[in-house]
């Protein structure tokens, strides 16, 4: 399997997460144009979270949105009322759970049913600009549009093994 | 009233549970970011129970049941995971863990869970549902009241 086709099985499983966990647990619409883009540089929201899948994959995946649609995810995953006074914090960390979320239900999907991936905790980036492909490496990307802004989801690397035989 | 561990490595999770524990009339009397911190936490509170997340920094989940049930064979554990992290979860219950619990968590499913690792607890919404049979009871069997006007 070329790399950039282990690369797009593994966004079409996120891609797919992504609107079930947007439409059952947030209740917020989504819409996705169907398009997975190969793409050379990846301009980045206010908001990036990134995760690695490690294990038998190698690569990394990142999920960038705006600050409405992030700040509304939050209000949304949070239970009971949030106070102002805790919101920033709970929105940095609202930002890698929803990530962890979406990644673990992502992994049966992935091909060879995920079997050997592993992924590592989330980190949230503020107001990082962009990441540029490298040697070896692609990028595939897809824009998916909601009410409040759109999410961009990305995954980055290069397969190895079994993979990428 | 059960006296609950919370383990997550993230804020907002940790605070979710806490705040879904209390509604359910329980007591939260500590959180851990990580594993390591947890066995601290553990070996100082005694909770009757603990809330335990899988992927976290510095010591996971799985390893942490490990090391709980050295300390304590007899320790309560609910690993809290997302869908696609079976195989993990299946290697925490081999491990000691009393069940699990699938993220994203409701009330509902975290009163569950509960409920089957304590068949016998009583928390809030037993005492709720228990109310609510009293009332309905109570309605079937009110006598009715002669018009005295």
């Amino acid at each position: 399997m070329e790399n950039i086709e282990v690369l797009k099985k593994v966004l079409i499983a996120i891609v797919h997460q992504v609107e079930v966990f947007m439409s059952d647990e947030m209740k917020i619409e989504i819409e996705f144009d169907g398009e997975y883009r190969s793409v050379d540089k990846v301009e980045l929201k206010k908001y990036t979270t990134t995760i690695g899948i490690g294990g038998s994959l190698n690569l990394l995946f990142y999920a960038t949105y705006n600050e409405l649609l992030l700040d509304t995810m939050t209000r949304r995953l949070a239970y009971g009322e949030i106070k102002e006074d805790e919101f920033v914090e709970l929105r940095d960390s609202a930002a890698g759970e929803i990530a962890n979320m979406i990644m673990g239900q992502s992994l049966s999907h992935f091909p060879n049913q995920g079997r050997g991936v592993s992924i590592t905790p989330p980190v949230t980036i503020e107001d990082a600009k962009s990441i540029v492909k490298t040697n070896g490496a692609g990028i595939i990307s897809a824009v998916l549009s909601t009410p409040y802004g759109n999410i961009e989801l990305n995954v980055i690397g290069s397969a190895k093994g079994e993979w990428n035989a | 009233m059960l006296n609950i561990l919370v383990v997550d490595d993230s804020l907002i999770m940790r605070r979710n549970i806490t705040k879904m524990i209390e509604s359910l009339g329980h007591r939260v009397i500590g959180e851990a970011k990580d594993g390591l911190e947890s066995i601290t936490l553990y070996s100082k509170l005694k909770p009757d129970l603990v809330t335990m997340d899988i992927t976290m920094p510095e010591m996971d989940g799985i390893t942490a049941v490990k090391e709980l049930k050295k300390i304590d064979k007899n320790a309560k554990i609910i690993m809290v995971t997302s869908h696609g992290q079976e195989e993990m979860v299946i290697h925490a219950i081999r491990n000691g863990a009393s069940g699990y619990l699938l993220k994203p968590i409701n009330v509902i499913k975290l009163r569950d869970s509960i409920r089957k690792v304590f068949p016998s607890i009583v928390d809030e919404t037993t005492l709720q549902e228990r109310e609510t049979a009293l009332l309905e009871c109570d309605e079937i069997n009110l006598p009715e009241i002669e018009d005295i006007s």
